[in-house]
């Protein structure tokens, strides 16, 4: 009877081994200039959106200082003045007096601020997208994979994460703590959080005009209900193997799939395949049969 | 006397050839200004780039989008955003791709090479923060660019005909040129998609041949080690 039973278990184990299959590959994303602009321009507005929400706290506007300079750097003026003098000094001033404006404590002119701001990110799109990328699904897409990274940044601040949240090699697959990494979900950094739970909204909102204009791609409502879970784990600060799954199991495999994002980054480094989960089973199952028939004395068959 | 109106009478004549002469070139130019139009409590002035606007000439549309009136109305940033506006000439219209100008705020440009001599108009539709945009307004005449020839291109004499029917030839050689490299560039394009294409495929063969040939190596080393302890082990009594 014992040895029937552990038979049919192993057998289950192997069988399971081999059924299972793992679909996700690791990925990285770039080199997609028009994609990461669109990015830039979402990051930026909402980082704008959520000085807005600290007028007079110099600590949140601190933070909100450094993350605008990181996205808007004098590269990005440089360049835009290849294309428009008037963006070229229009775009930094304006960040600048949002900031001012926040610092000096007036709400209605951080408002105006924001609204001119944003009005002429949006009006450097034509000047620095082509047309035709700018129509274009996989652009559209990959900006959402570039502003999802930014969150998955910020919330690994947030918790002060030892774990880099974008490198799926360190996610634990089985979903659970075992592993011994830190998956700490204790907000250190409110700031960041705050700013985590934004950057993820706006990715949201950025793949809902996607898959409005793209309604016939198959996997909208997938990616759709995998945002929808990855905010509310955020909003409920879950930790961060559970944040990592929602992004790089619940939304990018079919992100990428649906919309042909080419998983290599700028110098076109292949994606790798990740060690195929099946072939460990198969090995630990075998294994597990070899030390059962080597030791069944030992352990009373 | 008699002298005096005689003078007076030949200053007038002066003055009137003068005018003539200096002023009647500025009334044969067509029309030099930008047209604006009021839609609630946005002006919207349109033109063209460079005016007077010539065929054959590269020049542009030109649009600017204020809020308010008169020297206090603001520039709308933008404006286009719920804005299309396209370019009628006739019964022909083509949509327009504006940009935002590099001096003005609120001003908007797209490229246009007028090829006939008319009118041309934008017609506009859409919204501009709220306020319904539509309607058709009409730029300056676009006069022929044969008015600024010097000596005329096109005249009478047989070698002027000659070297017409010389470019002619010459550049319907170039179009057809032209036509040619496009047509190669896009074959060159077509097959740089089919290698992308090719390689995506044979990345996947790879990735799904990686993971069978390790599936296979951990069998393997299973079955070395199973096979080592059944060589190795007594044989119980």
């Amino acid at each position: 009877m014992n040895k029937k039973f552990t038979s049919l278990l192993l057998v289950g184990v192997i069988g399971s081994g081999l059924i299972y299959v793992h679909p996700a590959f690791a990925h990285n994303f770039g080199g997609d200039q028009s994609a990461s602009w669109l990015a830039k321009v979402a990051e930026i507005k909402t980082e704008v959106a959520n000085v807005a929400k600290h007028v007079g706290q110099q600590d949140a506007i601190d933070y909100y200082a450094d993350t605008l300079g990181e996205y808007w750097t004098a590269n990005d003026t440089k360049e835009m003045g290849e294309k428009n003098a008037l963006l070229q000094k229009e775009i930094p001033s304006m960040i600048n007096s949002t900031l001012d404006d926040a610092t000096s404590g007036n709400q209605s002119m951080v408002d105006n601020d924001v609204a001119k701001l944003g009005g002429y990110l949006d009006e450097s799109i034509p000047v620095r997208i082509d047309k035709d990328k700018l129509g274009n699904s996989t652009v559209q897409a990959l900006a959402v994979t570039f502003v999802i990274k930014e969150a998955l940044e910020k919330y690994g601040n947030a918790v002060n994460s030892t774990v880099d949240l974008n490198d799926m090699s360190q996610m634990n697959m089985s979903g659970d703590n075992m592993s011994g990494m830190s998956m700490s979900n204790t907000v250190v950094n409110t700031n960041a959080y705050e700013n985590s739970v934004s950057l993820a909204t706006t990715a949201q909102q950025m793949f809902h005009d996607v898959a409005s204009t793209n309604p016939n791609v198959s996997g909208n409502s997938k990616i759709s209900d995998g945002f929808t879970k990855l905010i509310q784990d955020l909003n409920s600060k879950a930790d961060v193997n559970t944040i990592m799954m929602d992004v790089h199991v619940g939304i990018h495999p079919t992100l990428i799939e649906s919309y042909n994002i080419q998983g290599a980054d700028a110098h076109g480094t292949p994606s790798v395949p990740e060690f195929p989960m099946p072939a460990l089973l198969v090995i630990i199952a075998i294994a597990g049969a070899v030390i059962a028939t080597r030791f069944k004395s030992q352990i009373g068959f | 006397m008699t002298k005096l109106k005689q003078l007076f009478v030949t200053a007038m004549l002066l003055s009137l050839v003068a005018t003539t002469v200096f002023v009647s070139p500025l009334g044969i130019k067509p029309a030099e200004a930008h047209i604006t139009k009021v839609f609630g409590n946005y002006l919207v002035e349109i033109g063209w780039d460079n005016e007077p606007a010539y065929t054959g000439l590269a020049n542009g549309a030109q649009v600017t989008i204020k809020k308010g009136s008169g020297d206090t109305a603001q520039p709308v940033i933008n404006a286009l955003k719920d804005l299309q506006i396209s370019i009628k000439y006739g019964t022909i219209t083509k949509p327009l791709d504006f940009l935002p100008s590099s001096t003005v705020d609120g001003q908007y440009d797209a490229v246009l090479i007028p090829t006939k001599v008319g009118t041309y108009s934008l017609v506009f539709s859409g919204t501009v923060e709220g306020q319904t945009i539509n309607g058709e307004i009409p730029l300056d005449d676009v006069a022929s660019v044969d008015s600024l020839n010097f000596p005329p291109s096109s005249g009478s004499s047989s070698s002027d005909t000659t070297n017409m029917g010389q470019v002619g030839t010459l550049i319907n050689q170039l179009t057809s040129d032209i036509e040619d490299a496009k047509n190669n560039a896009d074959a060159a394009s077509k097959g740089v998609a089919n290698v992308v294409q090719s390689f995506q495929q044979v990345k996947n063969t790879t990735d799904s041949l990686y993971m069978i040939s390790m599936t296979g190596i951990g069998i393997g080393i299973a079955g070395i080690v199973i096979a080592v302890i059944a060589i190795t082990r007594k044989p119980q009594t």
